[in-house]
């Protein structure tokens, strides 16, 4: 994928390949600026890669896959509408189907923490409070395929420690794909059963480290061995590439 | 486009007519006093300025030929005005949708503005006599131009992460028109909107000055004629308080409109 900007090529993706099964929980993990944002538009089928293609259950990608789940980096709210009037932004205005949807939509708020938030406007709500709007929006229709651009970027440790063991139970729940693009690594190793570890300019996958910890994973997984393990093995692959450099123990 | 104002402090949060508009009133009033002492100290004679009780007594005992005349004008302004919004929105939409239109004929339409419309006043006389006909298209023709091109800007300033958001959820056109775009380009038509109100009310005047049976113009023309000073006043303060109400009334559907989440300031202090 090349971008053209302030008169020059950026080579923003190069020579990226991966697969992803149905019913996997994969990470993208990498530094700012690596490609992964832009990565996930071209899976989304919002942007066109400048070479190489996408195929989704076989079908190749050439218009924006409605039916994903999609939670942007940022949380995209319409001041216009009221909370609930963004969650169920998705559904039809004909009535047919409304009230079934408004009820999920109510159970979805309810669910991260914003019950009795649905009149309120986005301008009312704090960050990280919006993005949990944008993750409900994302969720109305129980999508098979979510991808997700840094939800938690925006929350609180003890919000997004919840808000991860809310996602892999959503997750184990139901036969859900997700695609989660983060620049943590415990979250990385905590979630996913694959993460692909992306290197920056140009932006590439580096390595795919599978996570073999036991589902479901628990608040204290995260204090295991193996759990140490995995980080480890990520953080060596960033060094590896000159992402993280640690001069004191170079000295 | 400015998003919602975030947080605005509880406290004041909907401040009374009397703080919001209480001071500039007042100053106004100053204002009054100062001009009918400045008369009667100086002896103005009333040929030159009349003083501001002579006017507000006037205007009462005459209210029947203001309010007739008023009715006159007013009808003229908001049939131009409504013209002007009907032809000027449709035209900065598509001009902000049709890059064939917005390069055929759009640079036409700058062009045509760069010309002082009022000028052709005279040539509507001739061609459509004292009617109401050069009244609306003289109206018309300064009005919509800042009524289109407000529209225009507001869509085009539309986020681009909404659109993106749109395709994404697979709103398609209809929708992502109505729900995204012209949301996002109401408070910007709406500034279009309060330009056009006043200029509708120019444009109707100067035509009645060029030729009218009646209306406030025709009462401006026969005061100066007779140099009748207090007339000419009076008329100046009915048309300033339509021009008023006409803005006002634009406010007020702005309000309702956007006000819940846009932060609509009709007058904004610095
Ligand atoms: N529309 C664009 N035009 C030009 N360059 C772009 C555009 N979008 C992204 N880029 C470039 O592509 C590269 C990758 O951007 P991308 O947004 O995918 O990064 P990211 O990995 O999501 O970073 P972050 O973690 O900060 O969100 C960057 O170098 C960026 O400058
Ligand atoms: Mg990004």
């Amino acid at each position: 994928m090349t971008y053209r900007a302030a008169g020059k090529d950026i080579q923003a993706l190069v020579r990226t390949s991966l697969a992803i099964r149905r019913g996997e929980f994969v990470s993208l993990l990498g530094p700012s600026g690596c490609g992964k944002t832009t990565l996930l538009r071209i899976v989304a089928g919002l942007q066109a890669p400048s070479s190489g293609r996408v195929s989704v259950a076989g079908i190749p990608v050439s218009r924006p896959q409605t039916e994903m789940g999609i939670v942007f980096q940022t949380p995209i709210l319409l001041e216009w509408f009221d909370v609930l009037g963004n969650v169920m932004l998705r559904q039809d205005p004909r009535p047919a189907g409304r009230a079934a949807a408004m009820r999920r939509a109510s159970a979805l708020l309810a669910q991260v923490g914003l019950a009795g938030c649905e009149g309120m406007r986005p301008s009312q709500l704090s960050g990280g409070m919006q993005q949990r709007v944008a993750l409900c929006r994302a969720l109305l229709h129980d999508p098979s395929v979510l991808l997700m651009d840094e939800p938690f970027g925006a929350l609180d440790a003890l919000t997004r420690d919840q808000m991860c063991l809310d996602l892999q139970k959503l997750w184990t729940g139901g036969e859900k794909t997700v695609l989660f693009v983060t620049h943590d690594i415990g979250e990385a190793v905590f979630l996913s059963d694959r993460v692909l570890v992306m290197a920056p300019s140009p932006g590439r996958v580096d390595v795919a480290i599978d996570i073999d910890l036991p589902r479901p994973r628990r608040l204290s997984s995260r204090d295991t061995e193996a759990f140490f393990h995995a980080c480890r093995t990520i953080r060596q692959a960033f060094e590896r590439r000159g992402v993280l450099r640690d001069d004191a123990a170079a000295s | 486009m400015t998003p919602a104002l975030p947080d605005r402090p509880i406290r004041g949060r909907v401040p009374g007519v009397l703080t919001a508009y209480g001071p500039a009133v007042l100053t106004f009033a100053a204002f009054l006093v100062l001009w009918e002492v400045a008369v009667r100290l100086f002896a103005i004679p009333l040929y030159l300025l009349p003083p501001p009780s002579r006017v507000a007594v006037y205007i009462i005992t005459h209210a029947d030929t203001f309010i007739s005349a008023g009715l006159a004008t007013l009808r003229l302004v908001l049939a131009g005005f409504a013209i002007s919004i009907a032809l000027g929105i449709p035209l900065g939409i598509l001009l902000a949708r049709s890059r064939i239109f917005a390069r055929t004929v759009y640079p036409l339409l700058v062009g045509s503005q760069t010309f002082p419309k009022l000028a052709v006043g005279p040539l509507f006389v001739v061609w459509f006599g004292f009617g109401p006909m050069p009244k609306l298209l003289l109206a018309f023709l300064v009005a919509f131009f800042p009524i289109m091109i407000d529209a225009t800007t507001g869509l085009q300033s539309v986020r681009a992460d909404t659109l993106m958001l749109a395709r994404s959820l697979g709103l398609g056109r209809v929708r992502t028109f109505l729900q995204i775009q012209l949301p996002q380009a109401l408070p910007s038509i709406f500034s279009g909107l309060k330009i056009g109100s006043t200029l509708a009310v120019l444009g109707v005047l100067v035509a009645e000055f060029l030729g009218a049976a009646g209306g406030l113009g025709y009462l401006v023309i026969t005061a100066t004629g007779n140099l009748d000073t207090v007339l000419l006043f009076s008329t100046l303060v009915i048309i300033a308080l339509m021009g008023l109400a006409l803005y006002g009334l634009v406010v007020v559907c702005e309000k309702w409109s956007i006000g819940s989440w846009y932060n609509v300031a009709p007058i904004r202090a610095p």
